[in-house]
């Protein structure tokens, strides 16, 4: 697949970047997720939201089926864009499924940073372990037609097409994750885990998966607590990377 | 940190440019990309509760969601408009998303 769909070019920030941030939206979304975030960073980060293949932009091709394949790739399209750029510090940041993709790639590209959120460390996961999957189908998809339904009664198949839209994005990043193994050693880079106070994950630090500091801090909200609090995940972003970003914010 | 509404020439792929937005009813003609433009564009401000959006500005970096991008798609439905929430993600500013769903309209 082109790697302009998978690593959007990030546009021109203005002024001389002073980091690269990569960030990797969670199961079942693409990078619309997250690309809110531009109206949030400071101005001279770069911001690329990865787009996994077969959604938005990439929509009709083939969806990822490998994780390590997937990672590789990425990491390619990284190094060739650095080989072309001013080589940025690069900082990595994903979403539940998006952090583990990212942890893989910070095995393969040297980053100055990995953010992880709603994302428990790689040893604490059990192989069936299914944290992207809402607790209760039915009810969500209750809560959905009720909004709909009140603010476009006119539409009936509205439910059905958005259900239909994303169901086998969700379903194919489920089995992008039953393929996912936890890489071997530590990385070297600092790692910041995130959590929301309302997930049903515990909020353990990486430690083991870093020789670097493993931080941990808890974030009001659910597992999307990155969609519901964009500003307060950004702002821990900022905080942490100040040092790196030469106290850009 | 909106950008301002910047102008633009009137695209090539646009049959009916230079017609009022409006005259877009015209009873036999489909409307063109001129005309779904400012439509889309007020679907977009609606949905995102954002006035003085431009129209080559990114409904989902503005804060759209799959969930706003199907009410979008209610919107414009009511008014006639043929398109699918997937046309929203492949083409997310209202001028993109107009010349993707221009050639999908019919005569009103």
């Amino acid at each position: 697949m082109p790697a302009s769909t998978l690593l959007p070019e990030p546009p021109d920030t203005g002024t001389s970047p002073v980091l690269d941030l990569v960030a990797f939206p969670c199961a079942g979304s693409g990078s619309a997720a997250l690309r809110g975030w531009r109206r949030l960073l400071p101005a001279d980060w770069r911001f690329t939201p990865v787009c996994l293949p077969g959604r938005e932009a990439g929509y009709g091709q083939p969806f990822a089926e490998d994780m390590e394949r997937l990672a590789d790739e990425i990491a390619a399209g990284l190094l060739a864009r650095r080989a072309t750029g001013p080589a940025l510090p690069l900082v990595l940041f994903g979403h539940s499924m998006g952090g583990l993709i990212a942890q893989l790639v910070a095995h393969r590209v040297p980053a100055r940073a990995l953010f992880v959120a709603a994302c428990p460390p790689p040893a604490s996961r059990t192989p069936a372990e299914d944290d992207e999957v809402p607790p209760d189908h039915e009810e969500l998809r209750r809560e959905v037609a009720g909004v709909l339904r009140a603010s476009a009664p006119d539409d009936a198949a509205l439910l059905d097409e958005l259900a239909d839209l994303t169901a086998p994005i969700l379903a194919a990043d489920i089995g992008l994750l039953a393929t996912y193994r936890a890489p071997e050693g530590p990385l070297d880079c600092d790692i910041w885990a995130l959590y929301g106070d309302g997930d049903t994950v515990g909020a353990l630090p990486w430690t083991a998966e870093t020789t670097g500091t493993a931080h941990c801090r808890v974030l009001p909200g659910s597992h999307f607590f990155v969609q519901e609090s964009p500003g307060a995940v950004v702002a821990e972003l900022v905080r942490g990377l100040t040092p790196v970003s030469g106290g850009s914010a | 940190m909106s950008r301002p509404a910047e102008t633009h020439p009137e695209s090539g792929a646009d049959e009916h440019a230079g017609t009022a937005p409006e005259a877009g009813a015209h009873a036999s003609e489909a409307l063109g990309a001129a005309e779904l433009t400012p439509r889309i564009l007020a679907a977009f401000e609606r949905r995102l509760d954002s006035p003085g959006l431009g129209p080559d500005e990114d409904f989902f970096e503005q804060g759209g969601s799959s969930f706003t991008a199907a009410l979008v798609t209610a919107d414009l439905r009511k008014q006639g408009i043929a398109l699918s929430i997937q046309d929203i993600f492949v083409a997310p500013t209202p001028q993109g998303l107009a010349l993707r769903i221009q050639p999908l309209q019919k005569a009103l």
